[in-house]
């Protein structure tokens, strides 16, 4: 555990240098002064020499968390204003093992670094570290990667939504032991960090304070896997879409899809490879195709060179021109499905248009039933007075149930109609592609028939047909063995896939060592919530108190935050930083034993919660806490008085503000270990 | 022949497994285009959207007129074959033409609701026109209560886009 | 495009037995005293329509182009058919190259007793080649040497109609042009229904899912012919329910009513029953019985049974009529 020993802040003004410092000592202390004096100031200075800017909602090394008095004008007793040249803040924290350690930032100045300051068992160190920028990453220089060590807390992975890698940062874990004036009381963990987009932060927040280090991987894993496992499954869509897209291309029917769980995928995928896929429902080899065109234009080849061609053979001509005439005859049947196809997707989309009219108007139809807007309801006729009934004249009036149950009907109607049109443009893609298949075909037909029709005799009909042939062969050739190399990288990402999906369904979860840690934590909260007088918890309803997964506090069903009074807001606050202490504190625990609650009571000033709260203070569950509570507030004088007859240390600092200027003889050498001598009032204990 | 052989064998196949049969009677309801409700907001859209003031006289349009409009509102899908059929003029006539005005004049359920409306005295008849009747406002609310509450849109639209489309005598009345 | 004109083209484009059916509702329609000879089932003798007491026959044929490479093979053809037809009609067939005397049992069971067939009207869906006319003329020569000439006056006269022929004989109305154009309309979707794959929306596809489930795995390609038949049906009944609604209006409302009633008679019949879905076997003959009085006389047997299989296949995609499986499955 640490404590923090003391907060400093000094500048240069106009009028000369100034100076504000506060002392704490271990356990429970209040810092009580009046409103204005510039507590604030002082509780935001741990924030701002730990680098935790982030948490105030500002950027890294922006130190406008801190008030004017510290920036710009520095107002003075008789309520002048003098301009502030320069300014820092400075703490100490003393470990427990007995390490001191010093760290002062520029408030108006270089925010840039941090001055570190550490004593060792005599011995002392300084160095600057940057406060932001690469502080976890930088192993020499950066602050935070240094306090961790200095802290002995391990660096635990977490994962973002964009699926990259993240920590746990100090600014992190520093909501929930700081909570400021300004923003920390709206709910728990109010500053925590949303914009890193870290998975489950606030949970792991207080695993990680709790010590349950193993419940943090194992949900870390967990969150991995269902983002791996997410991926893979878009990624496996994405194959299956560009297999078909690839067989629709040559008129090929196979059957690879994407769908399913990742175990159901991997088993369609590892029963058949692509070409075996292709094979069997689309009766494709590619290399028996190969192996089949080689075969032809060797027997070609040889009737051009070896076997010479029968000069009495006159077949060339009529052979080259039927072959031509069969293509053509095939395109038109082609041309005349294409066109069966695009008209009946004509039909189908105008069907599906006339659908979604008519839902809308059923459901706009519904919409004025159920509303009443402009309806007639009451019919009589003009003359008689008698009600008119719409059925005389063999009208309906349905009922609401009626038009929504039709329009159940009429959705139905068009999911079906959807459907029809999908597979209406698979048939047209297919035809398309069939088409440009043909019209390679035809064109080399008639090359072919050209080259033949314009050679004379028939030794030079044949010669012109089989070198005409050969050529058609060759490109056939080559498009095969496009073909068997797009299907090779195809099965290469299949491939590819599935081993990744075997190995991401392989990962087993850890086992986390969190139970006992979480009900020690909840037993701490009821037990605060009771001694703070939280009106909806108490003694015999405490038990009702739960935490649901991410560590919100519920009772009776409903969140507790939104049962009790405004002032049960601050209550709430408090009591979950200071069980999460008590509970983080303990063996195991990785708390740092330090709670910082900035002006808990100006949540709510009534009589009241002032009363329940300082009746709060000088029980023994506060006074007696290990760890240490510093509480910076604005007391009455009777309440001061009264937490200190209860033995509560409570400093009330003299002046009216806690800056202020130093008086001109020259500054005694800083000594570590002493912290400059305050200006306004020391701790009184 | 296929159809009749589907339905059989699913008879044959439902009683070989002996499924449980569930018939749902109120799973099958009226369209919602014979709803008294919508059709008079049809007319009352068709109305108020091209009704004309014809001083000393209340606000008229041609019957035919109307029941043409309505009957097109309510089928969006005709704007093509009505503007072609416009912009044919004298020329011959289209076959979708033919069919929309076959259509649009076998109405019956228009003609019940204009009588039902002229029962009520929102309208009332002037000799092949239909004018405004003492309730007339009756059409004027439901209209302006569906455009506030933003219903009806695409009928809306067709009504207000067919005040751009010339609707001849001729193609009301035929040769 | 004119009416006569549409429809000429509409009937070009029907084939087979639709072209025939077309024919007869045509001719019935046109003619008072005309009379579709059913095939079945001891066949229809070479004749498929009788007019005017038996004085005017009609033969229809209607080829599928796609099966001919040129127009001479085409024509070629139609003149086998018609001879084919004529040579029934005159008791005649062909046996070694030589035109000998046959009996023609049917056409003594067809033709009133005593009546003999004064014109002959060879009716087909493509009439663009004038060289149908010698040959058919020059076999009706032929055969009226050769035949005994029982039931065919020797002086009939015999004519080719085609499309033109026929649309422009009689007025064309417009039940006759919605008629054309949902036969082609629907046999275009039949045909395509075939060869395009289904996938099936949530509903009608959670029932086929239920019916694989509880029926034998042998059972399963009959399964899924159902299911795409099915989801054929009810896309032809939501087409012909639009082209109805924005046609004929009266219709479609009588569609409508009607529908109600086809499934009330079903559920009526499968509550009674201790067979309830041999009942739901029956579901397309309750069906076009409900809607043969508004929609046979417009629409002809051929698209009425059509017409009944898209309601019957629509009440089960949109779940009035559904089934579950067995309780102890």
């Amino acid at each position: 555990m640490i404590r923090l020993s003391f907060i400093a802040v000094r500048g240069q003004s106009a009028s000369g240098p100034f100076a504000g410092t506060l002392e704490f000592s271990g356990g429970l202390q209040i810092i009580s002064a009046d409103n204005a004096f510039g507590k604030s100031i002082a509780a935001k200075t741990v924030a701002w020499c730990l680098g935790v800017e982030p948490i105030f909602g500002i950027f890294s090394n922006d130190a406008t968390c801190f008030p004017q008095a510290v920036l710009e004008r520095l107002k003075l007793p008789d309520d002048s204003y003098t301009d502030v040249l320069s300014s820092e803040c400075e703490i100490e924290l003393i470990h427990d093992d007995g390490r001191r350690l010093r760290l002062c930032r520029a408030i108006k100045g270089d925010t840039d670094d941090v001055r570190v300051t550490e004593q060792t068992e005599g011995e002392v160190r300084q160095s600057t570290l940057i406060a932001r920028r690469g502080t976890m990453q930088d192993k020499t220089g950066g602050l935070q990667h240094f306090l961790f060590e200095w802290l002995n807390w391990p660096r635990v992975e977490v994962s973002t939504f964009k699926g990259t890698a993240s920590e746990v940062y100090l600014e992190n874990l520093v909501p929930l032991l700081y909570i400021d004036q300004t923003e920390g009381w709206a709910e728990i963990q109010a500053q925590q960090i949303g914009r890193y987009g870290q998975l489950e932060i606030k949970e792991i927040a207080v695993e990680y304070l709790l010590g349950s280090i193993g419940a943090i991987k194992a949900r870390v894993t967990q969150s991995q896997s269902a983002q791996r496992q997410s991926a893979l499954r878009e990624l496996a869509r994405n194959i299956a879409e560009r297999v078909t897209n690839m067989a629709e291309r040559r008129d090929w029917n196979v059957d690879w899809t994407g769908g399913g769980s990742l175990e159901d995928i991997v088993k369609r995928w590892t029963r058949r490879n692509l070409s075996q896929a292709l094979k069997l429902d689309a009766n494709v080899d590619l290399s028996a195709q190969i192996s089949d065109l080689s075969g032809r234009a060797e027997l070609l080849r040889k009737a051009l060179t070896t076997d010479g061609v029968d000069r009495h053979n006159n077949s060339a001509p009529a052979e080259t021109s039927q072959r031509a005439i069969e293509l053509k005859r095939r395109r038109h049947a082609l041309n005349e499905s294409l066109s069966t196809l695009r008209i009946q997707k004509e039909e189908a989309d105008e069907l599906i248009a006339s659908l979604d009219h008519r839902i809308q108007s059923a459901s706009d139809l519904l919409r004025l039933k159920v509303t009443g807007v402009g309806r007639l309801d009451h019919v009589e006729c003009p003359t008689c007075h008698r009600d008119l009934d719409p059925m005389t004249f063999a009208l309906t009036d349905q009922s609401a149930e009626s038009i929504s149950t039709h329009i159940e009907a009429l959705k139905r109607d068009r999911d079906m109609m959807v459907s029809n049109a999908r597979s209406i443009e698979a048939g047209l893609r297919t035809a398309r592609a069939s088409m440009l298949n043909l019209d390679t075909e035809l064109r080399e037909a008639e090359r072919v028939l050209m080259s033949v029709t314009a050679a004379v005799g028939a030794e030079r009909e044949q010669v012109a047909r089989i070198v005409g042939d050969l050529s058609a062969i060759d490109r056939e050739t080559d498009r095969a063995r496009d073909d068997i190399a797009e299907i090779e990288e195809l099965q290469g990402e299949i491939d590819s896939w599935v081993a990744d999906a075997v190995a991401a369904s392989g990962r087993e979860i850890g086992s986390a060592d969190l139970g006992g840690r979480r009900q020690a934590f909840l037993d701490a909260l009821r037990k605060y919530l009771v001694e703070l007088r939280h009106s909806e918890v108490r003694q015999s309803t405490e038990s009702q108190l739960i935490f649901d997964e991410q560590y919100v506090p519920y009772l009776d069903n409903r969140r507790l935050r939104s049962l009790g009074s405004a002032s049960d807001h601050s209550r709430l606050t408090t009591a979950y930083a200071l069980a999460l202490a008590a509970t983080g504190t303990n063996d195991g625990g990785l708390h740092p034993g330090v709670v910082i609650l900035d002006e808990p009571l100006q949540q709510n000033p009534d009589p009241g919660h002032r009363s329940r709260f300082v009746e709060f203070l000088s029980k023994q569950l506060a006074r007696n806490a290990q760890f240490q509570t510093i509480i910076f507030t604005s007391l009455k004088e009777d309440e001061v008085e009264q937490l200190r007859k209860e033995g509560v240390k409570v400093q009330t600092p003299s002046g009216e503000k806690w800056l202020q200027l130093i008086p001109p003889p020259a500054e005694s050498p800083k000594k570590i270990g002493v912290p400059e001598a305050p200006v306004s009032g020391n701790a009184q204990a | 022949m296929p159809e009749r052989a589907a339905i059989e064998t699913l008879s044959a196949l439902l009683q070989s497994s002996q499924a449980q049969p569930r018939v749902r009677t109120e799973r099958l309801v009226p369209s919602a285009i014979y709803d008294l409700d919508y059709r008079m907001f049809v007319i009352a859209a068709a109305f108020e959207l091209h009704a004309k003031e014809a001083p000393p006289i209340r606000r008229r349009i041609h019957a035919t007129k109307l029941k043409l409009l309505q009957f097109i509102a309510i089928r969006p899908r005709l704007m093509s074959v009505i503007r072609s059929w416009s912009a044919a003029g004298k020329d011959e006539t289209s076959f979708a033409a033919h069919d929309l005005r076959r259509g649009f004049l076998g109405d019956r359920t228009y003609d019940a609701m204009v009588a039902f409306l002229v029962a009520r005295g929102v309208l009332e008849w002037m000799g092949t026109h239909l004018a405004a009747g003492s309730n007339a406002e009756l059409l004027a609310n439901l209209y302006t209560a569906a455009v506030s509450a933003d219903l009806f849109i695409t009928e809306r639209r067709t009504l207000e886009e067919l005040a751009h489309v010339r609707v001849t005598v001729r193609m009301l009345e035929g040769e | 495009m004119s009416l006569s004109h549409e429809y000429a083209r509409a009937l070009s484009q029907l084939t087979g037995d639709d072209f025939q059916a077309e024919v007869c509702v045509r001719l019935g329609n046109a003619i008072l005293s005309f009379q579709d000879v059913p095939r079945k089932p001891y066949g229809d003798g070479g004749l498929d329509g009788l007019s005017h007491d038996a004085e005017h026959a009609y033969c229809c044929y209607g080829p599928e182009y796609d099966k001919f490479k040129a127009a001479k093979d085409l024509a070629g053809d139609i003149v086998d058919k018609f001879r084919s037809d004529l040579r029934k009609l005159f008791e005649l067939e062909m046996d070694d190259g030589k035109i000998v005397q046959i009996e023609n049992k049917e056409i003594a069971k067809i033709l009133p007793d005593g009546t003999t067939v004064k014109h002959i009207r060879l009716v087909v869906n493509w009439f663009e080649s004038h060289r149908i006319i010698g040959p058919i003329g020059t076999a009706v020569k032929k055969y009226r040497k050769a035949s005994i000439c029982r039931y065919v006056d020797e002086g009939a006269s015999v004519v080719v109609w085609g499309p033109k022929q026929l649309a422009t004989l009689f007025p064309v109305d417009e039940s006759t042009i919605l008629r054309s154009r949902h036969a082609k309309f629907l046999k275009e979707v039949q045909s395509a229904a075939e060869h395009v794959e289904i996938e099936n929306p949530s509903d009608f596809d959670t029932k086929m899912n239920s019916l694989s489930k509880i029926c034998p795995a042998h059972h399963a390609p009959a399964i899924a012919s159902l299911k795409e038949s099915l989801l054929s049906d009810w896309r032809m009944a939501l087409a012909f329910e639009q082209k109805l609604d924005g046609t004929l209006p009266t219709l479609h409302k009588a569609l409508e009513d009607h529908r109600r009633r086809i499934l009330q008679k079903v559920a009526q019949l499968m509550i009674a029953s201790d067979k309830p879905w041999a009942e739901l076997g029956r579901a397309a003959e309750i069906a076009t019985g409900v809607l043969a009085p508004d929609f046979e006389v417009a629409f002809g047997t051929t698209l009425l049974s059509a017409i009944s299989s898209g309601e019957v296949a629509r009440l089960i995609g949109e779940c009035p009529v559904s089934w579950e499986e067995p309780a102890h499955a």
